[in-house]
């Protein structure tokens, strides 16, 4: 039998290994200085449960750092869900200082913080921009046999009130019909809100919508059966997908195209944010780990097959696409469509 | 039958050592995964998802089936010995399988869980093997509309399931619809009852309060009693088993009730093996020729839910492979898998890649016989866990319990929220009211009101769309009939009756 003395003693010694350890690790870190490693495993905080949007594009990420060795900590992902991205932004604004926490991104992380009282308002203040891994084209999908081509499309939603099917509530995919609808000149959309781009697909494959404006690999699985996409909203038509003609061509080119289109518009981006305040050397680190993940074959590979369109942004470069990202965003959801956005939003 | 050469060289590929490791390992982790309350199938998937792109893709896919698998059986276990959810579909477990226990049933509580299970899963990947692409085009034509008839056939089958006096039954319900409503409202994108935190953003987790509801309610009440557990002569025996087997034709009714449902519930994407379960069990309870032994420790009880869950999660597959839809949040992580492998879920899936499709489906198969054997070695280990003194066993459970509940969003306030519905357990047993409203109402109140919002979007706020609709007219018919039948049945007795006598007084 252990005696209370043995315990005593055992925790003792716990307690001295671990702060044997801890300033080992802290004289670690003075001299890392000059070029940064990782001294912990990095958290990876995801927005979605598991098998969401960014949680597929955080273990893909992961896999692949894991699979090349390409990190000598491990990158672990933590789910934390809820509030549209506002619990996992809140978590990583608290991490202030400390470069082991980092999160993909997606536009929910840009319209939430306007909506919502969260610490972080805009991330390219807020927190640290790292990378930008590509960006999503939106296509205007519609099924075979309720339209044929644009043409039918337009006439039938001046004519009448078409139904969309989208992704959440006052976030990209509603934010794109609105804008499609003063663009056309079409008779008010009805929006009808879904919980994941899968279920966009079927509501539209299943004729329970009229249309969705949705990513290229969400309307692939009913691609052309079931879906076609009739509109493209960039400067050049996709290569994967040469029938869908461009906004550009069909002569939409009022003061709402630029809003439309992938490069200048609010099209969906994925790309990697860090805590607070992440020091110089932690950011050149990442934009490092983040480089050699983007030049794998797997991920050239899958950005190919789902007709993404290939772009990477270092910090410097992410942080000036999000200022103006934003500053878009506040000019659509404020000043076009006329939700209200938080009371305390800070003027830029 | 060109699905049967297909099965048949799917197996050249499932039969291979490598693979069957793979699917032994994954089924074996995932009843340890659903063991863990709170550390869902989904979590495991997820956690292992890394991993598998260093493998074949068949090789990956069969892994992760085989976690969901292993996790579909593993849930069942702590549902029945302590009363504790591991998995969101085995909380309907709990209603018979822990009250068996507690009698000292726990190895047929067990084996009633095991064995129907099993033979739903086999039914469910009969239909997975021949119909596939068919139930795929019949899912895509489930709108809003018939979601919502769907969930209301589900309400009614729970009219009478709390037991209790109608009052408290409808006050528990009602705290569940308020807990259900707390968070970001997809509709509007506008934050309910959250008080300005923006943890509530993230609403109440399902899997929280029925771990506190249940598992720590219980504890604090058997605190209170004694510290015994009467489950401490728990033995199985082999008579068990056969008696189970036996019930099982007894019981076709509700087996095949309940996998049939299960199966199409899980068909449906989004929704899952939980309304399923809740579902089954219900209709097993209105059917049945005693509902007021139900809640007692009956195994039908047990049986009801395991047969629907276990179809719905081979059923959460189908949309995903066919469709790229997931049906379930576990199968949303395979989704993923997909992705990163490369693949395309859909029609050209199986024209394209049949090695990888078929792979799958016969590794179905294989994975849940490995399941059930597995689980039945294991069973007398299972029941011995009774054995260790309730002193060492409760704190260990509570422990458990709060890891659970903290990986769900890892978020400290799962754990404060957890002891919280602890007590409300306790104090909902103390005063008499039923606690599966309550959870029913949290788990589907969400996903009425989502359905119901959207169809209203649809159809400019008029709901002529539930009727003018033939799928979801038909099925709020059926649902209309089912609630009226506790009323309206003993009436129509009494008439039958009546007019039985009547002649017989005449002549």
């Amino acid at each position: 039998m252990i005696g209370r003395k043995g315990i005593l003693a055992s925790v003792g010694m716990l307690l001295a290994v671990v702060l044997a350890l801890a300033f080992v690790s802290g004289v670690a870190d003075r001299s890392a200085q000059a070029a940064w490693q990782p001294s912990k495993p990095i958290e990876f905080v995801i927005q979605t449960s598991p098998g969401g949007g960014s949680d597929i594009y955080a273990r893909f990420w992961i896999g692949i750092i894991e699979k090349y060795k390409f990190s000598p900590v491990p990158v672990v992902p933590v789910n934390m869900p809820g509030g549209a991205g506002a619990v996992s932004l809140a978590h990583l604004h608290s991490k202030r200082g400390d470069p082991h926490y980092i999160s993909p991104t997606l536009n929910s992380v840009i319209t939430t913080p306007l909506l919502q009282k969260i610490p972080v308002m805009y991330l390219s203040e807020d927190l640290t921009p790292v990378v930008k891994m590509m960006m999503d084209p939106f296509i205007l999908v519609v099924h075979p046999e309720n339209f044929k081509n644009f043409e039918e499309f337009l006439a039938a939603c001046r004519q009448r009130s078409l139904t969309a099917a989208g992704t959440g509530s006052k976030q990209e995919d509603e934010i794109q019909i609105f804008a499609m609808q003063h663009a056309f000149k079409c008779q008010p959309f009805k929006y009808v809100p879904h919980k994941g781009g899968g279920d966009v697909a079927k509501a539209v494959a299943g004729k329970h919508a009229d249309f969705n404006v949705n990513q290229p690999s969400e309307m692939l699985p009913h691609y052309p059966q079931r879906l076609i996409p009739i509109l493209s909203f960039q400067k050049d038509r996709a290569k994967e997908f040469p029938e869908a003609p461009t906004h550009w061509e069909k002569g939409i080119n009022s003061q709402w195209a630029e809003l439309l289109d992938l490069e200048t518009g609010l099209h969906q981006m994925r790309g990697v944010i860090g805590s607070p305040d992440m020091p110089k050397e932690a950011v050149r680190w990442y934009e490092d780990l983040f480089r050699k993940v983007w030049e794998t074959a797997e991920w050239k590979d899958f950005m190919k097959k789902g007709a993404m369109k290939p772009v990477f942004m270092n910090s410097e470069q992410y942080k000036q696409f999000l200022i103006r990202f934003e500053n878009n965003h506040v000019k659509v959801m404020r000043d076009v469509i006329g939700w209200k956005l938080r009371d305390d939003l800070r003027k830029r | 039958m060109e699905a049967l050469g297909n099965l048949l060289f799917g197996f050249t590929i499932s039969l291979t050592p490598y693979n069957l490791v793979v699917a032994a390992t994954g089924v074996f982790l995932g009843i340890i995964i659903g063991v863990l309350p709170g550390l869902g199938g989904t979590s495991g998937v997820a956690i292992l998802l890394p991993l598998t792109i260093v493998m074949p893709p068949t090789s990956g896919i069969i892994l992760l089936a085989s976690i969901y698998w292993g996790a579909l059986f593993g849930g069942a276990i702590t549902s029945i010995l302590f009363n504790i959810p591991g998995e969101p579909w085995s909380v309907a477990t709990c209603f018979d399988g822990y009250p068996m226990a507690k009698k000292g049933k726990a190895g047929e509580a067990l084996a009633s869980a095991f064995i129907p299970g099993f033979f739903a899963s086999l039914v469910a990947i009969l239909l997975f093997t021949f119909f596939a692409p068919a139930l795929a085009l019949i899912a895509l034509k489930f709108g809003p509309p018939e979601y919502l008839a769907v969930l209301v056939l589900a309400f009614s089958t729970f009219v009478g399931l709390g037991g209790g006096s109608l009052p408290k039954t409808m006050a528990s319900m009602f705290i569940g619809f308020l807990l259900g409503s707390v968070g970001l409202d997809i509709v509007t994108g506008q934050p309910r009852l959250t008080f300005g935190s923006i943890e509530l953003l993230a609403g109440f987790s399902f899997i929280t309060a029925c771990i506190g509801l249940f598992g720590l309610g219980e504890i604090l009440l058997s605190a209170e009693e004694s510290l015994e557990f009467r489950g401490v002569q728990a033995k199985v025996k082999v008579n068990d088993m056969w008696s189970v087997v036996k019930s099982l034709v007894q019981h076709a009714r509700t087996f095949v009730t309940g996998t049939l449902l299960g199966f199409w519930v899980g068909v449906m994407p989004g929704t899952g093996a939980t309304p399923a379960s809740f579902m089954s069990y219900g209709m097993a309870k209105q059917s049945s020729r005693h509902p007021e032994k139900f809640g007692t420790g009956v195994p039908e009880g047990v049986m009801a839910t395991e047969s629907a869950a276990h179809a719905a999660g081979i059923g959460a597959l189908l949309p995903l492979v066919t469709l790229g839809i997931p049906g379930s949040p576990t199968a949303a992580v395979m989704l993923a898998g997909l992705f990163v492998w490369g693949f395309i879920p859909g029609p050209r899936l199986f024209a394209e890649q049949p090695d990888f499709v078929w792979g799958l489906i016969s590794s179905m198969y294989i994975g849940n016989l490995m399941g059930l054997l597995m689980c039945l070695l294991l069973l007398p280990f299972f029941a011995a866990i009774l054995r260790i003194p309730y002193a060492i066993l409760g704190p260990l459970i509570v422990l458990f319990s709060a890891i659970g509940a903290y990986a769900v969003k890892n978020m400290m306030l799962d754990i404060w929220l957890l002891l919280i519905f602890g007590v409300v357990g306790y104090v909902f047993k103390k005063l008499g009211y039923p606690l599966a409203p309550l959870v029913i109402a949290l788990v589907l109140g969400d996903m009425t009101e989502e359905a119901l919002r959207q169809s209203l979007i649809m159809s400019d706020g008029s709901f002529a769309i539930f009727f003018t609709r033939p799928i979801a007219a038909g099925l709020i018919g059926v649902a209309a009939v089912i609630f009226c039948l506790p009323i309206v049945g003993p009436l129509l007795r009494r008439v039958v009756a009546g007019l039985r006598t009547a002649p017989a007084s005449g002549r």
